[in-house]
């Protein structure tokens, strides 16, 4: 019984032992699976999800010019909630509205007693902490009653869901092109599939475009797919056929981003493992900065410059300004374009390592 | 005067540091079988990857069927079918799908595509496995389909690396028998690598041996097989107490004899009839022999002759007896 027993014991140290060494083999693989979660979870989400918002940019348009007027004024500019835009003409401030420069306008008309909030609820935690903070600095005005009129313009009744939805849509979109044009060439040059595509009488060009616009098939239909399920979930799209173009040539930017970066990788990284954590280490950050789940204007400083890097934080903006708020193109022209300059940026990086890497 | 199908000269490739092809030349004619015979790590993949542009060549040139592999590596490509030992069917479509596949890749007509492929299939008698996808295939089946490539993109030049590794004997035999029909049929020619022996003997018109990166030596079975000037290799048992006599006497006549396990004994003879040498020897010697055994040289012989060791570098007692049969040969 116990020669059996020893025996077991050793055995299971055998294989425990084969096993670690094949994990210390891999450095790489081993230290990043090891950091990947307590940095990415406790690092990323306490810092970028902390649930303080700052900066909120709000337009501030007072037609009364009074001293009362003047002190409410100072007491939001205290607030390190919103960040006042002061604007002449309501209209002015509208058309910052409707691109979305500022998240909500507040209009002091003549004769004080009064402040006029407009809202845009696309985001409902900023739309929240806006009002919270116009109401707190109306409160502070000791010894007047100050009648706060809510009218929202945008998204009116927006749930998180509504929230959620545009990002969760581009990240699928993001995983399901990092997969179908990464791993897919991955598995192929593993197993010798892709040389067959190198030795026939084809171009390389044409392997390259095909297989990219395989992959952007793939992912495209998975976004849409992604797009279904929200609405079946009961998440509401306020736009019509014109944003939905937009959404479109969105997602088409966003799958480049990725594929490009897919296949980049797949040229210098060809271990299954390394090839996973790699992505993973890149993808998860990015995507818990993006915005996705709580307003960007929440993030610690030293986080902002991934978001600022990250393709996902103009695409989810983007995105959210067209399903949620209804499309204005304004809203959406900057994000569109910073995106496309990654997208095709991506896409010939991807290409360039690519060849590199067959020729 | 027969056309050539490859002729490489002063073909090398380097990976950083290490030569792993050494200056190699060789001319393949058209319409024969060519092997490539060597230990794993002798170079013949790289080898087989730079004549199908696979891996750039770093010194020398070569050229396919008329064209040169580092300047016209398109002309190459439409010319030949490469087959891989790790094989390049896709596991996820059937068999009909890849080579359907394989036919758009390279250009074969529609109205002629689905004729192809049906021929292809029925030649490597996969025609009822069609619509399996691949995955589900066994060794022997994915080697089959792999061949019958050739049937679909009709090449000048077939480029087999390794093709019969893995596989059991049955399997292995009728990848063989596949081989020579393409080639007596279409009159294809054929490039082989390979580091069975028998392999290399049973198909190829002729046979280059490669070990460490370079050729040693280039000809047919036959020519390489005189080429290390034994006729006969002679085993027989002998009892104890004449092992020593003979052996003395056998040795005089340059016999090389060596002692092998329970009571054998092995002599190599530079001319026919050694059993009647060995015979009267044995009576002078007053030993008693039976059991005679005698083969002509076989691939194994050459390939230890050239290289000085077994193509599996295995310490099997067999293979530790042929080295020093190999070191007699060279010594005597």
């Amino acid at each position: 019984m116990g020669e059996t027993f020893r025996e077991l014991a050793g055995d299971i140290w055998t294989v425990w032992e084969k096993d670690l060494r094949v994990w210390m083999k891999k450095p790489f693989v081993a230290i990043s699976r090891a950091l990947i979660f307590p940095l990415v979870y406790l690092l990323i989400f306490a810092n970028a999800f902390g649930g303080t918002l700052y900066d909120l940019p709000i337009a501030v348009v007072d037609l009364d010019g009074g001293a009362e007027s003047l002190q409410i004024i100072g007491n939001l500019q205290n607030s390190r909630t919103v960040k006042i835009h002061s604007i002449p003409s309501y209209e002015e401030a509208l058309e910052l509205f409707k691109a979305r420069q500022v998240y909500a306008i507040v209009l002091i008309p003549a004769g004080a007693g009064q402040i006029n909030v407009i809202l845009d609820q696309s985001s409902p935690q900023v739309s929240s902490a806006i009002t919270g903070s116009i109401t707190n600095s109306a409160l502070a005005q000791r010894g007047m009653t100050i009648d706060i009129r809510k009218d929202v313009h945008y998204a009116r009744g927006a749930s998180y869901l509504d929230f959620l939805t545009p990002g969760v849509i581009i990240q699928t979109i993001a995983m399901g092109a990092l997969f179908s044009g990464g791993v897919s060439l991955l598995f192929e040059k593993q197993l010798g599939v892709f040389n067959q595509l190198l030795v026939a009488p084809i171009s390389k060009t044409a392997i390259i475009l095909g297989k990219i616009l395989s992959a952007v098939t793939q992912s495209m239909v998975s976004g849409l797919a992604a797009v279904v399920i929200a609405v079946l979930l009961g998440a509401k799209i306020r736009t019509g056929l014109s944003g939905f173009f937009f959404l479109i040539l969105l997602m088409f930017l966003v799958s480049f981003c990725f594929l490009g970066l897919g296949i980049a990788m797949t040229a210098y990284i060809s271990d299954f493992q390394a090839w996973m954590m790699t992505m993973q280490l890149i993808i998860l950050p990015l995507w818990f900065v993006s915005g996705t789940f709580y307003p960007i204007e929440s993030i610690v400083w030293w986080l902002k410059p991934i978001a600022t890097i990250s393709p996902m934080t103009y695409a989810t903006n983007a995105a959210r300004n067209i399903m949620i708020r209804g499309f204005e193109f304004s809203s959406i022209a900057t994000d569109l374009g910073i995106l496309a300059l990654i997208g095709f940026g991506m896409l010939i990086f991807g290409i360039k390592s690519f060849r590199r890497s067959v020729e | 005067m027969p056309k050539i199908a490859v002729e490489a000269s002063g073909l090398s490739k380097k990976f950083g540091q290490f030569d792993a092809v050494k200056s190699i030349d060789f001319s393949v004619k058209e319409g024969e079988i060519f092997g490539f015979l060597g230990p794993n790590g002798a170079g013949k993949s790289t080898t087989i990857n730079m004549l199908t542009t696979l891996l750039p060549v770093t010194g020398g040139r070569v050229t396919v069927s008329g064209f040169d592999v580092s300047r016209n590596p398109e002309e190459v490509r439409k010319r030949i079918c490469l087959i891989s030992q790790e094989g390049s069917a896709d596991g996820d479509l059937t068999a009909e799908e890849n080579l359907i596949f394989y036919g758009k890749l390279y250009h074969v007509p529609k109205n002629d595509l689905s004729g192809r492929v049906k021929r292809a299939l029925s030649f490597v008698n996969l025609s009822e496995k069609k619509d399996v996808r691949v995955r589900f295939f066994s060794g022997g089946m994915r080697r089959r389909l792999e061949i019958a490539k050739v049937f679909v993109s009709d090449p000048k030049i077939v480029f087999l690396d390794e093709p019969t590794i893995g596989l059991d004997p049955q399997s292995r035999e009728m990848i063989w028998k596949k081989v020579f029909e393409i080639n007596r049929k279409s009159g294809i020619t054929i490039f082989i690598t390979t580091h069975y022996m028998q392999e290399a003997e049973a198909l190829c018109n002729r046979i280059a041996i490669i070990d460490k990166g370079k050729i040693i030596a280039i000809g047919t079975p036959n020519e390489l097989k005189k080429s290390i000037g034994i006729s006969e290799i002679c085993e027989f048992a002998v009892n104890e107490r004449g092992e020593a006599p003979l052996e003395n006497l056998l040795k005089r006549r340059g016999f090389s004899p060596e002692l092998l396990s329970k009571g054998r004994m092995r002599v190599l003879s530079k001319k026919e009839g050694s059993e009647k040498i060995v015979s009267s020897d044995a009576k002078k010697a007053g030993a008693s022999v039976s059991e005679f055994q005698t083969r002509r040289p076989n691939m194994e012989d050459v390939f230890l002759y050239y290289t000085g060791h077994d193509v599996r570098d295995s310490d099997s007692d067999g293979a530790q007896l042929t080295r020093n049969l190999a070191k007699n040969i060279r010594g005597g």
